[in-house]
């Protein structure tokens, strides 16, 4: 199907929901790969993905493109499925996502990633989950910082000083953490 | 050059962009850029998987394209205070988008004679069978509200007000995040229940006359396309704008019977996108002090409503969203602190007396945006035509019953960590009734109703540390259909 994606936006919202298939190749990679980067689990990032899309197709009318990009509409679906999973899998804990759990903990997580990931993990988890977010938004998933503002609900310009300005912060606790910072705030 | 290398070499220009004196240290910048890019997990992508979701997904769609109701045909009416943006020849006008006009004198006066009237500004109920609805607690779990976008104008001047409580994170000096334990314990005085029975309200969408606006639909002619090649064309939605220095732009959903109102962004001035570098970021960010008092935003937006005859006959008191200031004057270090750009004035819906919460405890109803660099309102939405049907289900009576459940964390649940490193309090005082809108599945398939619960409301009184808590008040819902739930239902938070 040969089809743009506004066009299968504006299609779908017109009933036509067959060319949603149009937006999921569009969207399964980058989503999948966004839950996989917050769970490091295979099966939890695919079952999360199948929700998250299936949840987008439901809701399809309530889309509103005036308020936004469809991308950031369907990334703020996918990062709050992601927090919902943890919060209903481990109601006992506050968890934004899989860097807020401790290494000991029995949450499922694929092996050979968690090693990948040490090196990360001693930066990003020492941030607020929101830094952390944009951090691997901006590095990983490559969103821009209007994306990102729009998924996170800042403006683009508050984003970008808040993090510019923990970036200044972090710059004088570690060298290494204050330029991997920096990697988040290109624009 | 490899795609590793092009990478590092488009994040560091990207970065002397914005700071040239990163130039002096790119020999170690761009060891750490590629630490950084090389830390990037696989993600063990399948593509088996993403098929078989896809053949899933595309089933799915089928089903929910049978189902949705097509029927748009009915009484549309609009407000004849809101005629001065939706006048017929308008509408005509903006659907057409270039095309050639249809000049069928007939048909142009069929559709101004039709007075349309979506919102009559005034509460509607109509009374139905007991338990009409069916069993409320249809919802999964992880319950089934529309996941759209709330907020007129950008709305992201609020902090997230439907969190559930927020657990401190230990920042920096390394170590994970430290947990709290939060504690509910009901400190409020006796109450109780008479009514057996309450009033559960579902809100009855409305249709769209299909016969003026199909018809010509129909004999339109774009120059690109023959609609007369298709058929049941109904008019589902309208977009238009104001064309002007402040504008505004208007989303007009036929089949909700909503309309959104919202700033013409191409109309608004904004600093913020004109700046490269971080001096003039700064120079522009909304400061504290640019930051009306409540009274100045209210008046503001009541001035909005009145000026474009939106009613709030069915609203109680406004109050302003102000939960980021909240944060911000605990903060020690406020350069660092969120102010928002945007902040949001909401009017309660008053039903049957009553007020109406969100599923978090917030105040729910109309809300007006307002543009804090231009100091004007900047969008409405939640704004539709209050017509319900009313239906009387049984309800818990028994206060002990009531209390446990909102100690429990009510509608949302609570996050009680007994092994967290402290435990904080969270005491809740004597509740009131209210109402709670809720989005339920219909049994019979379709797109989920909008419902307006009975529900206790227990404030929250008194959090014994200071701590960063933002909700303000516990929901129990009262009938007993929910009473069954062995779990509370986690509500995904969208806005």
């Amino acid at each position: 199907m040969n089809i743009s994606e506004t066009e299968a936006i504006s299609l779908c919202q017109q009933g036509q929901l067959e060319y949603f298939g149009a937006l999921y190749d569009l969207y399964i990679r980058k989503i999948y790969d966004f839950t996989y980067f917050r769970t490091h689990h295979k099966e939890t990032a695919e079952d999360l993905t199948a929700t998250i899309f299936s949840k987008a197709l439901e809701n399809f009318s309530q889309y509103q493109p005036q308020k936004g990009s469809f991308s950031s509409w369907l990334y703020r679906i996918a990062k709050n499925a992601i927090i919902d999973h943890y919060r209903t899998s481990k109601p006992n804990a506050s968890l934004e996502d899989a860097w807020d759990v401790p290494a000991a903990a029995n949450v499922e997580r694929d092996a050979d990633t968690a090693i990948k990931l040490e090196k990360a993990r001693q930066l990003l988890s020492k941030l607020a989950p929101q830094q952390r977010d944009i951090v691997t938004m901006r590095v990983w998933d490559g969103l821009s910082y209007r994306e990102i503002s729009e998924i996170l609900g800042l403006s683009e310009a508050n984003a970008k000083m808040i993090f510019s300005r923990t970036l200044a912060k972090l710059n004088k606790e570690t060298a290494f953490a204050a330029v991997s910072l920096l990697l988040a705030w290109i624009s | 050059m490899d795609n590793l290398e092009k990478k590092i070499q488009q994040i560091l220009l990207d970065l002397y962009k914005i700071d040239p004196n990163f130039k002096q240290h790119e020999a170690k910048i761009a060891i750490i850029i590629k630490e950084v890019l090389l830390a990037k997990p696989d993600t063990k992508f399948d593509e088996k998987f993403a098929e078989d979701l896809r053949r899933r997904l595309m089933a799915k769609a089928d089903l929910l394209k049978e189902k949705q109701n097509k029927t748009l045909f009915g009484s549309l009416k609009f407000a004849k205070r809101l005629n001065y943006a939706l006048g017929a020849v308008a509408v005509l006008t903006l659907i057409i988008a270039g095309g050639l006009l249809s000049q069928d004198r007939k048909n142009k006066q069929a559709i101004s004679n039709k007075t349309l009237e979506i919102f009559s500004g005034k509460t509607s109920v109509t009374k139905a069978p007991s338990h009409a609805f069916g069993d409320l607690a249809l919802s999964s779990p992880q319950g089934s509200q529309p996941t759209g976008m709330g907020g007129a104008g950008a709305g992201i001047g609020a902090a997230d007000a439907n969190s559930a409580p927020k657990t401190a994170l230990g920042l920096g000096g390394g170590g994970m995040p430290m947990l709290i334990n939060y504690q509910y314990v009901y400190k409020g005085g006796e109450f109780s229940l008479d009514q057996p029975e309450m009033d559960v309200y579902r809100r009855v969408r409305t249709a769209v006359s299909g016969t003026g606006a199909a018809s010509l639909l129909k004999q339109m002619d774009f120059g690109i396309i023959d609609m007369n090649t298709f058929s049941n064309l109904s008019l589902q939605n309208l977009n238009f704008a104001e064309d002007k220095d402040y504008g505004y732009m208007f989303y007009v959903s036929l089949e909700e019977g909503t309309i959104s109102i919202s700033e013409n962004w191409k109309k608004w001035p904004s600093p913020e996108n004109t700046c490269k570098d971080s001096a003039c970021f700064e120079q522009n960010r909304v400061k504290f002090s640019d930051v009306p008092e409540d009274a100045a935003l209210i008046a503001m937006a009541n001035q909005f409503l009145k000026d474009h005859n939106i009613s709030t006959a069915s609203y109680g008191e406004p109050l302003v969203e102000n939960s980021w200031k909240e944060e911000y004057l605990k903060a020690t270090d406020k350069t660092n602190s969120y102010i928002p750009n945007f902040l949001t004035v909401i009017y309660p819906q008053i039903i049957n007396g009553n007020e109406v919460y969100d599923e978090g405890g917030n105040p729910a109803g109309l809300t007006v945006s307002v543009d804090l660099y231009a100091k004007k309102a900047s969008g409405v939405s939640e704004l539709y035509a209050q017509n319900y049907e009313s239906s009387a289900y049984e309800v818990e009576t028994d206060a002990g019953q009531l209390t446990k459940l909102a100690e429990q964390g009510g509608r949302n649940g609570n996050f009680s960590n007994p092994g967290a490193g402290r435990t904080v309090q969270v005491e809740l005082g004597t509740p009131h009734l209210g109402y709670v809108k809720s989005y339920q599945p219909q049994e019979q398939g379709g797109p989920a109703g909008q419902m307006l619960i009975p529900a206790l409301i227990f404030p929250i009184t008194k959090v014994s540390q200071d701590t960063p808590f933002y909700q303000k008040n516990v929901v129990v819902f009262l009938p007993k259909d929910f009473q069954q739930t062995e779990n509370p239902v986690r509500i995904m938070p969208m806005q």
